[in-house]
């Protein structure tokens, strides 16, 4: 064969070679996905939150002022943070991100406010750190409030951090309990009568894996209901108030339980997505027996609303119960959110115990109980209640007593 | 702005990717190119924008003055204007108070210490200015008349304020002569996919460990495992942060058509220091010996001189990563390996001992990483003690078996991510080579980068700890 023809046969033998080899393809699935996703998160963000990022322009106007470039760096920080508080399926990334989580094994999940950074404990548990806190307004001022002359009942409610039960990872340090044992320290001090859940529920033996939500930082609804028969039995035996003068209204024989299950996701959940920590059940306690109350729930702007009906009807909001989105906050279904002042007149207690009771949201479940066996329930929430306020806000409505329960 | 940002990623890109394949010619879109990046780096600088745009002005006039004047008069005397330039900018904006603050220190002075704000990325722009007009004055490439080109290259988004630090003849051709396609776009795609996952799923969580053991101070009670940790999280973090944030820069690049020569060439598998800094930030290594160790004269006369031409090499760099001790020192550190290695011929002979050369160089390299992160020399000396278990403190402790257990999973990513493992798979495995023509390599090649690439916008979403390490150069 001569060196052409060789040439000439090396020649087809490669191109045979090659047309038997398949071409490689085009790549067209990974790059047409990417500008998709490109394409979906600017439209979902930005596009569709545009007023928002076109206020922000009015906003800096009116309120920044200063140079062009110092009003130019406050708007693009404004616009940063709107873009990271509306990045679109936030919810579903953050699922995605806490479900990596837990591939990791990771029992901390930092957060970009350190303060809601989820720690899973050894029960499984998602809980928040407590950092020291200083004593409340309210706990420093106790004595004047106890001068006021109507008697006071400090309410220590059990807390999801648990001495000698709850584990944290070593680096990190609760402060539950020292910050509790303060306002005790203070509430004692000032001679302000002190009712500890805690030991309550220790003493009643509290099966202590159902006192709090798995994801939620809240205690269950049905430890609020123990909590509030506890609390109850307490103010009688104080000051008299006969809350129990009719066990039936605080007697659980006689409250309707129902569970939904798998279908609220917490305040801590909520940091992580479901596929970290889980679902929480969800168990809704009504009274079985006729109800018929008047409540007025005042707004953070002044506006009052009023619900007039049964328990379900003015003291359950049935949407936060109806809603199948597990990110629906099911806790909330009490009185329906945390209002500077709210009231329930129970219309089949006359000449019954009135109570005021000064709170976070732990009293939500908790108060909307007490009103079954209550007159008149005051509820006042200090985050959003002028406290210079208060004193006289007690002398004017006098209850037969004072509540304070903070977790 | 940062890539790895809901600003960057969901809104940035998308538009400048639009509007930039939707515009006909080269020169518009080289135009709406600059003014992208203008608008990128003054979306974090609103005002040192014109302290970049100054930069650029004065780097094109001293390149037009030194064009075609190699070994001239003019171009000598464009090059010493060149420097006094760009280095006064750096003098004023980086050094002045850490000078004046070391003066009062060492002399008991009260000078006032100027508080000046470091503009971003000041280091790699005043650099790639310098390129520019070197690289003309060398012959190595034309001037550009058009001012607008020379701020394309030096304020381009993907390079512009964490690197790499692009060489001005190594892209100039492709300023007006590229041609962008798909396959670039989707290895540009791959890239930066690629760098985000190293940014969000790695460094950010490392980023968290090498804080924890390093802000806390009082090192000489950490456990010799815990110091350990912190010391390996922080090697980790830095390569995974600046490693994955080369890799979005040049993946973004390569989307535009650019090809950015590599920043990082799996340095932790070195087998002596000399080649560590051949893989490790080589745009900036091969920036200070090609434009000062060879012009210096490199090893060309003499081992003093060699010595000499070292120290002032890796004193420059040290200095570059940042106005402080320990950054200096950390210069000087690898300047002391680097000799030794020159002068005993270790660099060729610790590489024919492999894994042993390699855990000697992971240990100089772990080592110097601690100087860089401490606050101060002292600290450093101090946490470098605790590594060592100089205090008689444990060799572990609670916290060592509590980040060991939290971090164990992104550890073995790390080291999985952290060497030529799975490239070498890739080629090794016949199997895969085989159906690398055909649908299951490539579809689970695609398949991974899209789990990646939604890992990371599920970070980003999270609001995890995010700040880039390379921001503050």
């Amino acid at each position: 064969m001569t060196d052409n023809n060789a040439a000439a046969a090396a020649a087809a033998n490669t191109a045979e070679n090659t047309a038997a080899q398949p071409r490689p393809r085009r790549r067209v699935f990974l790059p047409v996905t990417f500008l998709l996703i490109l394409a979906v998160m600017f439209a979902g963000t930005f596009v569709l939150h545009f007023p928002t990022f076109r206020s922000e322009i009015g906003w800096v106007r009116a309120n920044v002022a200063g140079s062009l470039p110092e009003q130019a760096e406050a708007l693009v920080d404004r616009w940063t943070a709107d873009a990271a508080s509306n990045i679109f399926l936030q919810e579903r990334l953050v699922e995605l991100d806490g479900l990596a989580a837990r591939f990791y094994d990771k029992h901390f999940v930092r957060d970009t406010e350190y303060s809601y950074s989820v720690i899973k404990d050894n029960h499984g548990w998602l809980q928040f750190i407590t950092f020291p806190a200083q004593l409340r307004e309210v706990v420093a001022d106790i004595a004047a409030y106890k001068a006021l002359g109507v008697p006071i009942l400090y309410v220590q409610p059990p807390t999801k951090y648990i001495d000698g039960y709850t584990e944290f990872p070593p680096t990190l340090h609760d402060q539950t309990a020292a910050n509790a044992a303060n306002t005790k320290q203070a509430v004692l001090d000032a001679g302000v009568a002190y009712l500890d859940l805690r030991e309550a529920a220790e003493a009643d033996e509290l099966d202590k894996e159902k006192l709090f939500y798995r994801t939620d930082h809240h205690w269950r609804v049905e430890t609020a209901f123990w909590a509030a028969q506890q609390t109850a039995a307490e103010l009688d035996e104080l000051f008299g108030l006969g809350l129990l003068a009719d066990p039936a209204y605080l007697d659980e024989a006689n409250w309707r339980q129902t569970t939904w299950r798998q279908n609220f996701l917490g305040s801590q959940g909520r940091r992580v997505g479901r596929f970290y920590g889980g679902l929480d059940d969800f168990t809704l306690l009504e009274p079985d027996f006729a109800t018929a109350f008047s409540v007025r729930l005042w707004q953070q702007t002044g506006e009052v609303t009023e619900k007039d009906g049964s328990f379900a009807d003015a003291l359950l909001e049935q949407s936060m119960l109806t809603d199948p989105d597990v990110y629906t906050n099911r806790y909330g279904a009490y009185w329906g959110a945390d209002y500077p002042l709210a009231t329930a007149d129970n219309l089949n207690i006359e000449d019954g115990p009135t109570l005021l009771i000064i709170k976070d949201s732990y009293a939500l479940p908790f108060g909307a109980f007490l009103a079954a066996a209550a007159d008149k329930i005051y509820m006042v929430d200090l985050r959003y209640f002028d406290i210079n306020n208060l004193s006289s806000y007690i002398t004017e409505i006098a209850p037969d007593a004072v509540i304070i329960m903070y977790s | 702005m940062v890539f790895s940002s809901v600003e960057f990623l969901c809104g940035f890109l998308p538009v400048v990717l639009l509007l930039y394949f939707l515009l006909p010619g080269r020169r518009l879109k080289n135009r709406f190119l600059l003014l992208a990046s203008l608008g990128f780096y003054a979306w974090g600088e609103p005002l040192y924008v014109l302290l970049m745009l100054a930069c650029i002005a004065g780097n094109w006039a001293l390149g037009l003055l030194a064009d075609g004047r190699r070994g001239a008069l003019p171009g000598r005397a464009a090059l010493c204007l060149m420097l006094l330039f760009n280095l006064s900018l750096l003098g004023v904006f980086k050094y002045a108070g850490f000078v004046i603050e070391s003066l009062n220190a060492a002399f008991a002075l009260a000078l006032p210490v100027p508080e000046v704000v470091l503009p971003i990325g000041i280091s790699f722009f005043t650099f790639q200015g310098m390129s520019y007009v070197i690289d003309v004055y060398r012959g190595e490439a034309k001037a550009r008349r058009n001012l607008l080109d020379v701020g394309l290259y030096v304020a381009f988004f993907p390079q512009l304020i964490a690197g790499p630090i692009v060489r001005y003849n190594t892209i100039a051709a492709e300023i007006d002569g590229r041609r962008e396609n798909w396959q670039d776009l989707c290895a540009g795609i791959d890239l930066f996919i690629i760098g985000l996952a190293k940014k969000m799923l790695l460094a950010n969580n490392f980023a968290i460990v090498a804080d924890k053991l390093f802000n806390a101070g009082g090192y000489a009670s950490l456990s010799v495992g815990a110091a350990w940790l912190g010391a390996i999280a922080y090697t980790l973090q830095i390569y995974f942060d600046f490693g994955g944030y080369s890799d979005m820069a040049i993946g973004l690049g390569r989307m535009f058509g650019f090809h950015f020569l590599p920043n990082f060439n799996y340095p932790y598998i070195s087998r002596s220091v000399t080649e560590f800094w051949r893989r490790w930030h080589m745009s900036l290594s091969g920036w200070f010996r090609d434009y000062v160790y060879i012009p210096l004269g490199g090893n060309r006369r003499g081992r003093g001189r060699q010595v000499l031409n070292l120290f002032i090499v890796w004193l420059l760099t040290g200095l570059w990563h940042g106005a402080n001790w320990t950054f200096l020192a950390w210069g000087l550190y690898y300047c002391l390996f680097l000799v030794i290695e020159k002068l005993t011929g270790l660099s060729e002979k610790l590489p024919k001992v492999p894994v042993l050369s390699n855990l000697l160089v992971l240990l100089v390299v772990i080592c110097g990483w601690v100087l860089f992160r401490a606050p101060d020399i002292a600290g450093a000396g101090e946490y470098l003690g605790a590594m060592f278990g100089v205090f008689g403190n444990p060799l572990t402790d609670e916290t060592f078996f509590y980040q060991l257990g939290e971090n164990k999973v992104q550890l073995m990513l790390a080291a999985l991510a952290a060497t030529p493992v799975l490239p070498w798979l890739a080629k090794k495995l016949p199997r895969l080579q085989t159906f690398a023509w055909g649908l299951p390599f490539g579809c689970c090649r695609d398949l991974f980068l899209l789990l990646l690439l939604l890992l990371g916008l599920a970070s980003l979403a999270k609001g995890s700890f995010n700040p880039f390490i390379y921001f503050n150069f």
